[in-house]
């Protein structure tokens, strides 16, 4: 016993250390599906996320020239569906304003706070909430395109995954054709303004410069927000498929503001989903 | 003493540097390559009677803090905890138990250009190789890796000898 209490007075330092670099690793392995690495030990907590809001707030004055033309072009945007928005009934009779059309989507401006775009697993923070309504699985486009999906929400800022995370997967659509592939970004390829599409089959006709865009399949996102267009394009022959790289639209640099996506009919649409 | 008001200025002042200065930095499409980490420079200037005990939980407290702002929740503490450990190993594999006084922090002025050149270089790189490898667990483009190891050791020499030369009063 006395062999065993010199032996760990001997080697205390080492075994100290042993017990530290345990408990990082235990972190480091078990923070992806943790409850409290979420809640308490991310940068979206109060504190840190306090400190990167207000970097975010003395920062984003030297960027308002470009933040207002992307506010303008959006609003015109906007303008233009809300004037034309009519339902076609039938092949005859066109309803506008009706009161019983319910609006699928609904979307909320928010405040990109703090975004990472050099890292391996990049994270955005967004100034919204659980008190703004924000839960998560939550669709979050820019001006220009995708940005990403709402990863864990405390009560006044929310974490999001953006597509330049390897985690992230989402089903996209060539908007041409309407051949189904799957969105991918491998960090050791891409950088912050590319990614890969897999899975399209090698008999369809992609070519530069055409756009990918949302399949609105799982209810994260509306149909047919844009994604990226084609930059380049290489044979797979041995699993018959096309390997395509987009040049995304959205630039992951210089994030400013986005659009959090709500679907009203989620819940029914995850029943379905479930169902299959 | 490892708890003097200096010592508690430089462990806040190299975190708020890591994450609002160097982490803020945007260089387009080099950024992939420009991501050095700073925060070990605070483990290695210690004074080397300070205790390995005493400097390892300032290691986890120090690296879990940057952990928590960088969303890399246990990857920076194991590297710099690694680091703590073999700072020794470092340091006497460049130069002689005898020639530095226990009592002095190692910084540019008190151990040479020379010999600081080599024990951060050889220590940083340690640091970032590590980190890379872990960040991507696998051995793939091993070359890119070591690259950037390279550029991100160059870098943060360079970002640590400005620190010391604008922040260390020279005698």
């Amino acid at each position: 016993m006395r062999n065993i209490i010199l032996l760990i007075q001997k080697y205390r330092n080492f075994l100290f250390f042993l017990f530290l670099e345990s408990t990082a690793l235990f972190f480091l392995f078990s923070a992806t599906n943790n409850y409290h690495h979420y809640h308490y030990l991310s940068s979206s907590n109060s504190l840190s996320a306090g400190l990167l809001n207000y970097q975010s707030s003395l920062f984003s004055y030297f960027s308002l020239r470009e933040v207002n033309n992307d506010l303008m072009i959006e609003n015109a945007y906007l303008k233009e569906k809300t004037l034309n928005k009519n339902l076609v009934v039938g092949k005859k009779f066109i309803k506008s304003n009706d009161t019983i059309y319910r609006k699928n989507f609904l979307f909320k401006e928010v405040n990109i706070v703090n975004s990472q775009f050099k890292f391996y697993k990049n994270n955005l923070i967004i100034n919204a909430g659980s008190q703004n309504g924000v839960v998560p699985k939550m669709g979050l486009i820019g001006t220009k395109g995708v940005i990403g999906i709402v990863t864990n929400v405390t009560k006044n800022y929310a974490t999001v995954r953006p597509v330049i995370n390897p985690n992230f997967g989402l089903k996209i659509l060539h908007q041409k054709t309407n051949a189904w592939g799957d969105l991918l970004w491998i960090p050791e390829k891409n950088n912050f303004n590319s990614v890969y599409v897999n899975n399209i089959p090698i008999y369809t006709k992609v070519h530069e410069n055409d756009f990918f865009v949302t399949s609105g399949a799982e209810g994260i996102y509306p149909k047919g927000v844009k994604i990226g267009r084609v930059i380049s394009i290489s044979k797979n022959i041995e699993d018959q498929t096309l390997d395509i790289e987009l040049k995304l639209e959205e630039n992951f640099s210089s994030l400013k503001i986005g659009f959090l996506v709500k679907n009203n009919f989620q819940e029914e649409l995850n029943k379905h989903l479930k169902f299959e | 003493m490892i708890l003097e008001f200096k010592n508690i200025a430089w462990f806040l002042g190299l975190i708020i540097f890591q994450i609002f200065v160097i982490d803020a930095i945007d260089l387009g499409t080099y950024s992939y390559f420009f991501s050095p980490i700073i925060i070990a420079f605070f483990i290695l200037k210690q004074r080397l009677s300070t205790t390995v005990f005493q400097l390892l939980i300032i290691a986890f407290f120090l690296g879990m803090i940057t952990d928590i702002f960088r969303n890399t929740l246990g990857l920076n503490t194991f590297v710099l905890l690694m680091i703590t450990y073999l700072k020794p190993t470092f340091l006497y594999s460049i130069t002689s138990t005898e020639d530095i006084e226990k009592d002095v922090e190692l910084n540019i002025f008190n151990i040479g250009i020379l010999r600081f050149l080599l024990f951060f270089g050889s220590s940083l790189f340690f640091y970032h190789l590590l980190f890379f490898l872990i960040e991507q667990f696998s051995f793939q483009n091993l070359f890119t890796l070591l690259l950037r190891s390279l550029i991100n050791t160059i870098s943060s020499l360079m970002v640590l000898l400005f620190l010391q030369y604008v922040f260390i009063s020279r005698k």
